[in-house]
């Protein structure tokens, strides 16, 4: 028995096709159409013409041109790609396919496929893809709440943990912005009240979102976030943003629920924010509110430990400490510094005369005047008593004379209050110190002694008024 | 501050280091005008370069790889910054900037196309105009508009290259061999696939077929050529009309031909095309 090659290529338990570039078939054997269901002349009518995409699923489609074809063109064949494809009945039936592109003698570059059906084995691989996809997914998560996790044990303060949450948020997310807001505790001091981190759209312009729901907000597209947020809707797409989640940091639940602070993520596209990727932003969530306290109570302590209980202005520790950091600049700068030494004339009267009560208060009141006085740079401390410094970073003589005498008129501006009527001044003592004339750093402690020792000249030439010295070796 | 310190990296970045990072390959004279060519999804430079070869003598010609594309370095693949076009349009400003370009005319397959949109909107001056070839503002059907896909067709896509991405990268050594006659390209191809980490790929085509940007199209600020095949899979015929109707300056060039790839399988008469409107 003898057979011919166009009865092996028609019994061939394979589909064989042959396509142009554009997909068009251009002959098959009996195997393709036995197996899409069509049969003798049908065959013929169905396939002559057609295109092989058409016989292929949507996502087929768009994978066999983004993928299949750029490798078909470059590499010249392609093996074992899986692709869906439709049979007469509409069933959607996997199947392994194998293509090489050749040049035929008439030059035509032609495309010469085999496919086989394999569904029952793609099936089960695609399930073996699929539980390997979920298991790096969840190690993925776990991964990153891990990080967290160790991250924020060693947080050293809320800063610290604005600064995780970011990170990991932004790991889970890849949101286009993320944001962090925690709320300050009730008694902090206003200049450590800084209660956000990470970035917002267009620069955190107004666009953060309200923090106040107790629950995750969610808003996959354009339109959820029109009918959230209808007033921000259009600053928000103005800046890009599709999508968008908001993670509320919360303690208690239902009525005593308690908002601490939120996590905010906003994304250029929308997003399908799948329930896992949720999740993990409340696990962020969860793990932020049950250290927040702690950290709290840390940075009070810190601050109180640093700071005058009276004014709430940095104490002498502090003060030296940030003086120091100053004079260190200074000299890497050759920028000159300079200390202002502060001794109110007429304190103790008000003191003995008005009590103790009412010379506490003047004590605050000073301390607000010379807060409002001083720029950023300029760091004003209270000593103890009535004596307060203030530290200017880049001030040469006249700059430092012109500080001082803004707060000698700042000092003596009437008191209103209980005090009303009391005269009030100040005795300023002031020590520059300029790398570029006076060589070496003094120390901090130097600094403050000799700007005291220009106070008291002050005093002893009969009180309010500037007395303003350079600092020399 | 993350984001903040991110930014100002970025900020830094040197010329030599986009030219490394994104595998831009300029030839051509220095002093010519200036083409540059963006690949689409799935591809990289090596698709456009046999045309672009052919306007080197009088042109500057730039070519180069998206990040996680190509020979592009990888380990620059920052998932949040490639989680929008707006990325993708950052590193073709880059290249631009890195090659000390303005007014370039950017040829651009496919995604590039809104790619180059983006970034003519963020920075005019680098464009004189866009040439785009199969373009699409949205793959995916909306109301009253039709972008040839639904989102589970979509997700199907994503599926089905997590599927086949074990079997090719296990078949791919015996399959280069049949371009005996191009053992650098083979070899390229080969090193890409398998090292082109599925992640990518994924996050890649759900970028650019879950992404909208119909309604950006009114503030791009340069004439626009459209490309628009007649049988195009990815990309429906009617996409080119759409996109006339909505670019300020944009012009519809319909071609008599099939396919998505036609600078690969028509390189002749897109080569022409290209001319044309320089």
């Amino acid at each position: 028995m003898t057979l011919t090659p166009e009865e092996l290529f028609d019994g061939a338990p394979v589909a064989l096709l042959a396509v142009n570039l554009n997909g068009e078939v251009l002959t098959h054997n009996e195997g393709l159409t036995a197996w899409l269901g069509y049969e003798g002349d049908l065959a013929e009518q169905v396939m002559r013409g057609r295109n092989l995409v058409e016989w292929l699923s949507p996502a087929s489609r768009l994978l066999y041109e983004t993928r299949i074809m750029p490798i078909l063109l470059e590499a010249g064949s392609v093996r074992e790609a899986i692709l869906e494809a439709r049979d007469r009945q509409g069933r959607l039936r996997s199947v392994l396919f194998n293509a090489r592109l050749r040049t035929i003698a008439s030059g035509e570059r032609v495309v010469f496929i085999a496919v086989v059906d394999a569904a029952d084995r793609i099936a089960f691989e695609q399930q073996l893809v699929e539980a390997r996809r979920s298991a790096e997914v969840a190690h993925q998560r776990l991964a990153v709440l891990q990080e967290a996790t160790s991250r924020i044990a060693l947080a050293q303060g809320t800063a610290d943990l604005g600064d995780v949450l970011v990170a990991a948020a932004a790991q889970a997310t890849q949101a286009g912005w993320t944001a962090v807001r925690i709320e300050a505790a009730g008694d902090a001091p206003e200049e450590d009240r800084i209660t956000g981190w990470g970035s917002a759209p267009g620069g955190g312009s107004g666009l953060e979102l309200p923090t106040g729901a107790a629950e995750q907000v969610v808003c996959r597209g354009p339109e959820e976030i029109r009918r959230r947020f209808p007033d921000r809707a259009a600053a928000l797409a103005a800046e890009g943003v599709e999508a968008l989640v908001v993670t509320p940091i919360v303690r208690g639940s239902g009525e005593g629920a308690r908002v601490l602070g939120a996590i905010q993520c906003w994304f250029r596209r929308t997003r399908t924010l799948d329930e896992e990727t949720l999740e993990t932003l409340r696990a962020l969530a969860a793990q932020a509110e049950l250290v927040i306290d702690h950290l709290n109570l840390q940075e009070r302590l810190r601050h109180r430990a640093l700071h005058d209980a009276l004014t709430g202005l940095p104490n002498r520790l502090l003060f030296e400490e940030r003086l120091a950091q100053l004079l260190a600049a200074s000299e890497r700068a050759g920028e000159p510094c300079a200390v202002l030494f502060l001794d109110l004339d007429g304190f103790k009267a008000i003191n003995d005369r008005l009590g103790h009560a009412v010379g506490d208060d003047v004590l605050r009141i000073v301390a607000g005047r010379l807060r409002a006085t001083c720029r950023a740079g300029e760091t004003v401390s209270r000593l103890g008593g009535d004596e307060f410094v203030i530290a200017a970073a880049g001030a040469g003589e006249a700059g430092a004379t012109e500080l001082a005498h803004r707060v000698w008129a700042a000092i003596r501006t009437p008191l209103d209050g209980p005090a009303e009527g009391s005269p009030l001044s100040s005795s300023i003592g002031v020590m520059c110190w300029d790398p570029a004339a006076a060589g070496p750093a003094p120390t901090a402690a130097q600094l403050v002694s000799a700007a005291d020792a220009s106070m008291y000249e002050v005093k002893h030439g009969g009180k309010d008024a500037v007395s303003v010295r350079a600092w020399s070796v | 501050m993350l984001g903040r310190v991110r930014e100002a990296e970025r900020g830094r970045l040197q010329a030599d280091e986009v030219i490394r990072r994104n595998a831009v390959a300029a030839i051509g004279p220095e002093d010519a005008p200036v083409l540059v060519f963006g690949h689409g999804y799935g591809t990289d430079q090596t698709t456009w370069r046999p045309i672009a070869e052919r306007f080197a003598a009088d042109h500057r010609v730039v070519l180069f790889d998206y990040v996680g594309s190509g020979a592009s370095d990888l380990g620059a693949y920052d998932p949040q910054r490639y989680d929008s076009l707006d990325g993708y349009a950052d590193d073709l400003i880059e290249v631009i900037d890195a090659v000390g370009a303005r007014h370039v005319t950017f040829v651009a397959h496919s995604v590039s196309g809104m790619i180059g949109a983006l970034a003519a909107i963020k920075r005019p001056e680098l464009f004189a105009r866009l040439i785009m070839v199969c373009p699409s503002p949205r793959y995916v059907d909306d109301v009253d508009y039709v972008g040839g896909f639904s989102r589970e067709d979509i997700l199907g896509l994503i599926a089905g290259i997590e599927a086949n991405q074990p079997s090719w990268a296990a078949s791919l050594a015996p399959a280069v061999t049949a371009r005996d006659d191009l053992p650098e390209v083979t070899e390229r191809v080969r090193r890409h696939f398998i090292a082109t980490p599925q992640h990518v790929a994924t996050h890649f085509a759900r970028v650019v077929f879950f992404t909208d940007v119909r309604h950006r199209l009114g503030e791009v600020p340069v004439p626009c050529v459209v490309l628009q095949s007649s049988g195009d899979i990815i990309c429906p015929p009617h996409i080119g009309a759409y996109l006339r109707d909505h670019l300020p300056e944009c012009r519809l060039i319909e071609l008599d031909t099939a396919g998505h790839f036609v600078h690969l399988t028509e390189p002749e008469l897109i080569t022409g095309l290209i001319r044309a409107e320089l």
